[in-house]
């Protein structure tokens, strides 16, 4: 999925702030921009490729991030 | 309240509910969505606790004038809502204080759990508290004080980006006192050990900010006054054997 890149330009910030206020209040609305963020985006009049980068490189077959643990006993 | 971290799926219906009805609303937040949710949920009720905040001044001054200022519209208003960022209660001192001072003056008063940092953290490194235990310290506190480090636990450090300032500054933080927590972690974790620099998203669909180095190599991360420390356990507990025996020996025993 593509992920939230960066957002440079003012207009826009102003336009996704009051669309991500919105939808904070409607799990329909949050819903549609978890599955489908670019439709989501462009149904809500903001252009996603302002604000999307590229798809994320595959990963690996290792967890991204290793941490030690231990087990009680 | 907690309006969450990031507010675009961490708000709860609870919390709503209350926005929509209290008469009044009073917020300190950290990102203008979650600013832009209160405004607009609570518009011409509502008013930030941002004020309060004086560049250079000591952050203890900034909470006592918020607590004075929500017990003052308490005395004015039948149902007043506080929305702060991430959980109210998790180092949020403004919080607990402004509830203990409503109860004394007999005023019902309560705290609805949102979702913190240490939340997301636990979430988005796969961490469990449970496996190993975990310490969790603000970072100057943990600086200042002859705390027990316990290597084989989880460790995590909070507000390590402003470590050893404890005036409000909007900008950035020169990170002075990293070395001497380097060298305090050192003393219990070999400096080759990999820890962890993170910070939630604030947004959905961004990725948190994760970055992983040697303990050595801390002091040359970026970081903000959002980051925090997390420590992987650098080795195994020890083990009671005395202790451990005992209870090996009820879990073999029939039921």
């Amino acid at each position: 999925m593509r992920r939230l890149a960066g957002i440079t330009k003012e207009e826009t910030m102003s336009v996704l702030i009051d669309y991500l206020a919105t939808t904070a209040v409607d799990p329909d609305r949050l819903a549609d921009l978890l599955t489908d963020p670019e439709l989501a985006l462009r149904t809500a009049g903001i252009d996603p490729n302002e604000l999307l980068g590229p798809d994320p490189k595959p990963q690996p077959d290792e967890p991204d991030i290793m941490i030690t643990t231990v087990t009680p006993f | 309240m907690g309006t969450g971290i990031r507010t675009t799926g961490q708000l709860t219906i609870e919390a709503i509910a209350w926005l929509r009805r209290a008469d009044e609303v009073l917020h300190l937040v950290g990102d203008p969505v979650a600013e832009a949710v209160v405004t607009s949920i609570a518009a011409g009720r509502e008013q930030s606790l941002r004020r309060f905040y004086q560049e250079g001044e000591k952050r203890r001054g900034s909470y006592d004038a918020m607590v004075d200022c929500i017990i003052d519209r308490l005395h004015e208003v039948t149902v007043l809502c506080v929305a702060l960022y991430g959980h109210p209660g998790v180092f949020a001192c403004v919080g607990h204080e402004a509830i203990e001072r409503a109860r004394a003056e007999g005023l019902d008063a309560q705290m609805l759990p949102g979702i913190s940092a240490e939340d997301c953290l636990f979430a988005e490194l796969g961490v469990d508290p449970a496996v190993g235990g975990c310490l969790s310290y603000e970072a100057t506190d943990f600086l200042v004080h002859r705390r027990a480090v316990d290597p084989a636990a989880n460790l995590v450090l909070w507000q390590v980006g402003v470590l050893g300032e404890v005036r409000y500054v909007s900008g950035t933080f020169d990170g002075w006192a990293l070395p001497l927590l380097v060298d305090k972690l050192a003393e219990q974790y070999p400096l080759d050990h990999e820890v962890t620099v993170y910070q939630a998203s604030t947004l959905p669909l961004q990725l948190p900010r994760v970055t992983r180095v040697r303990l050595d190599e801390l002091a040359q991360v970026p970081l903000t006054s959002g980051s925090t420390l997390y420590v992987p356990p650098a080795c195994r507990p020890e083990r009671d054997e005395e202790l451990a025996a005992l209870v090996m020996e009820r879990l073999n025993s029939p039921a």
